[in-house]
């Protein structure tokens, strides 16, 4: 879109909110500027889904049947598809800047979506994370954006709990983090299957749904949920998990896999395995893919590490802060935390701008924040 | 209206005195290992022993009762009563030995969306046998008919005369002995041995199997005072009220068929407030008014849990009987609203000043 389309946009759409008697948006985006997109929860228990400016001034709002999880941008259109939390079942695809629901779509009959999907690079196809529960089988639900997300096939994830999916830069190798965590509606969110749990990261052809090669750490480590994943413009996969394991077993939890390589998670000393608290709620990689965030919100830690490197950089203190994504800055990232704190951060530079938005009602941000261009 | 308006501050006027790392006085892990001990010694053990006393108490007069073969409400009701009573006191303790085996659903299948506790039933009695009833067949079998809903439905529901017969009263006589054979091992998994979960809860501050450190093992605590309250608000009230007056659904209601539904909600925040105060110099109360900008917070939290206790009191204990009021809907509603409201305040600005993450990316795994 040209600047003049934008601005053409931007006038007709302030037009039509304003016949419809609602607010004119607050923050208007400078053409190719970057917004996040998060869930979140507000003081009266409303779910909904924000947009924020690049410096943190909300946007648009959206609210959401249940509580929503991670979100995916549509290449080349401007829609974002928000997730139900699992065990939820709603999709619902918005566009971001004025927040208009443009399609609500929901799982099928006997799947619930796990709160991740990723686009393929035309915008065409959605991969979405689901549960196959009454058969403890991950899968892959894929739907056709251009006829209304109809859902077209299913893909094996070829283990269970399929929890974060990205695609390669070869727009057609997916690569899943699979949590290895058997769970059922009728439980709740009750875990089913810790002593014989099999996580695994998982290389699947999207187009014939083949297992290429899989990925599992070793036994030793089976209770190290693989919940959550990142990857680099060259393909490097950043890994932060979740452990299920004896809480005073203090072990890695925050790795690195690169094409056909196994799992490295890179050691660390004893108090920087402490500040995670065995639990990581999400994984970025930084705009240049130098910089991994892994974040630890049971220990109020965002941890940064270094891609080439494979060691930890550094962290910042953010209470239940789970929410990251890359800020455009070769290091830098902005995070959330349940606490409503929006933080932009440079993991190479250690500066830490705070970006509240005191005109906005406070809101509790759900646990992943997606990093989008219009 | 029973509540005037924001009588509690929105949780951001509070989080607003708080910076983003909180400065000052935070608790040490001394304080924490405090409030486990004073909370395991007085508020744990003996609730759980309580239970333990009552479910036994239930099931010495379900059989007597059943002598003649069929137990009445005019029989048994005081000691079910009882045994409610217990059971709503520890209700909220959903972690450690209440997580083992299914037992707190098997104490309460509840909220039961698909009507399961009735269909198990009715599949029991119209193929009665008794080997299903033998103590270890009954606790592995159907989570729904072991507990208190199935035991209410057979002594309560009027409509419903299957309990008069020798094997209703034998299936009586299996949820009251369940029951307390439950109940009794939840109070000698907490106390007992050297494995005991006391032991585990008092340990954590060398770091074991469960908890990280000590302040973990306070984050229990924390997220039952919070699940106590969201039990209360989401589901005990929000659902059976609904949006609107009209809307009401009583049948949704927990005990609704023992006419208890309001009493459990006034024993559930009774628990709330006991747990939130427990423990004096060393109890979570004391703990948020040690921060420095804990004062505040902590008396918006006693007042609004002595206001909630006082507008629940002033109820009859059926939620029926509350709806037939004219303004009834509207007292219930402002309870669960300020419910809510104490729970905005719980997760947001209480967990973040004790530094026990119980709000919202941190309270399960995701």
């Amino acid at each position: 879109m040209t600047a003049i389309d934008r601005r053409a946009f931007l006038t007709a759409s302030a037009a039509s909110c304003a016949a419809w008697g609602l607010c004119l948006p607050r923050a208007v985006l400078a053409a190719e500027s970057r917004c996040f997109v998060s869930a979140c929860s507000d003081e009266d228990g409303n779910t909904l889904a924000r947009v924020v400016t690049g410096d943190g001034r909300l946007l648009a709002t959206l609210p959401l049947p249940e509580r929503g999880h991670g979100a995916a941008r549509r290449p080349g259109q401007r829609e974002v598809v928000v997730f139900a939390r699992r065990p939820g079942r709603f999709a619902l695809a918005f566009d971001p800047l004025s927040a208009e629901p443009l399609r609500r779509f929901d799982a099928a009959a006997g799947r619930h979506f796990y709160g991740h999907g990723a686009f393929s690079p035309d915008g065409r196809w959605l991969f979405a994370c689901e549960n196959d529960y009454d058969n403890a089988r991950g899968c892959i639900g894929v739907y056709d954006a251009t006829v209304g997300y109809r859902r077209e096939a299913e893909l094996e994830s070829h283990a269970i709990g399929p929890h974060e999916i990205v695609l390669l830069s070869d727009g057609r190798t997916l690569v899943v983090a699979n949590g290895g965590i058997q769970t059922h509606p009728q439980a709740g969110r009750r875990k089913l299957n810790i002593d014989s749990m099999q996580p695994s990261l998982a290389y699947i052809d999207a187009a014939s749904g083949a297992l290429l090669h899989d990925h599992r750490l070793p036994a030793e480590m089976h209770q190290a949920s693989i919940r959550h994943i990142a990857a680099t413009a060259n393909d490097v996969i950043g890994v932060a998990m979740q452990y299920e394991g004896p809480r005073n077993n203090l072990v890695p939890l925050v790795g690195f896999q690169h094409a056909e390589a196994e799992i490295v998670l890179p050691p660390s000393d004893a108090a920087t395995l402490r500040s995670l608290q065995q639990y990581c709620g999400g994984a970025a990689m930084d705009a240049s893919g130098q910089v991994l965030a892994a974040s630890a919100p049971r220990g109020g830690n965002i941890t940064f590490w270094s891609v080439a490197r494979q060691c930890h950089l550094g962290s910042l203190a953010l209470a239940d802060g789970c929410g990251v994504a890359a800020s455009g800055a070769p290091g830098g990232f902005l995070a959330s935390s349940g606490y409503g704190r929006l933080v932009h951060h440079n993991a190479l530079s250690g500066e830490t701008t705070r970006l509240d938005d005191p005109a906005a009602a406070p809101v509790a941000w759900d646990n992943h924040l997606l990093a989008l261009t219009l | 209206m029973f509540f005037e308006r924001n009588l509690i501050p929105a949780a951001a006027a509070l989080a607003l005195a708080f910076g983003l790392t909180a400065p000052g006085a935070r608790a040490q892990t001394e304080d924490y290992e405090a409030l486990n001990a004073a909370i395991v010694e007085s508020y744990v053990l003996p609730r759980y022993a309580d239970f333990a006393q009552a479910t036994k108490a239930l099931d010495a007069s379900l059989t007597q009762a059943c002598a003649d073969g069929r137990p009445t409400p005019a029989e048994s009701a005081a000691a079910y009563h009882t045994a409610m009573d217990a059971w709503m006191a520890v209700q909220h303790l959903r972690f450690g030995p209440s997580e083992l085996f299914l037992r707190a659903e098997r104490i309460e299948f509840w909220p039961d969306k698909r009507g399961t506790v009735g269909r198990h039933l009715a599949q029991m009695t119209s193929e009665p046998k008794l080997e299903a009833l033998e103590p270890q067949a009954f606790a592995s079998g159907s989570v729904a008919v072991q507990g208190f809903p199935a035991l209410e439905r057979l002594l309560f529901d009027s409509e419903d005369a299957d309990w008069a017969t020798p094997f209703g009263c034998a299936l009586t006589l299996a949820i009251g002995r369940n029951l307390n054979s439950i109940a009794s091992d939840l109070l000698s998994d907490w106390r007992d041995g050297e494995d005991a979960y006391a032991g585990t809860v008092l340990g954590a501050a060398a770091g074991n199997d469960r908890y990280f450190d000590a302040k973990e093992a306070a984050l229990d605590f924390a997220k039952s005072l919070r699940g106590a309250l969201l039990l209360v608000g989401d589901y005990k009230l929000g659902r059976p009220l609904g949006d609107a007056p009209e809307a009401a659904r009583t049948t949704r209601a927990e005990s609704w068929r023992s006419a208890r539904s309001l009493r459990n909600i006034k024993i559930n925040l009774q628990a709330a407030r006991a747990l939130y105060e427990v423990g004096g110099e060393s109890s979570l109360s004391s703990l948020a008014r040690a921060h420095p900008q804990g004062a505040e917070l902590d008396e918006v939290i006693r007042a609004a849990l002595e206001r909630l206790n006082a507008a629940a009191e002033a109820q009859p204990d059926s939620l029926v009987a509350a709806l037939e009021v004219p303004e009834g809907w509207a007292q219930l509603d402002a309870l669960r609203v300020e419910t809510r409201r104490l729970l905005e305040l719980l997760g947001g600005p209480f967990s973040e000043v004790l530094g026990l993450p119980m709000g919202f990316n941190s309270y399960d795994g995701d």
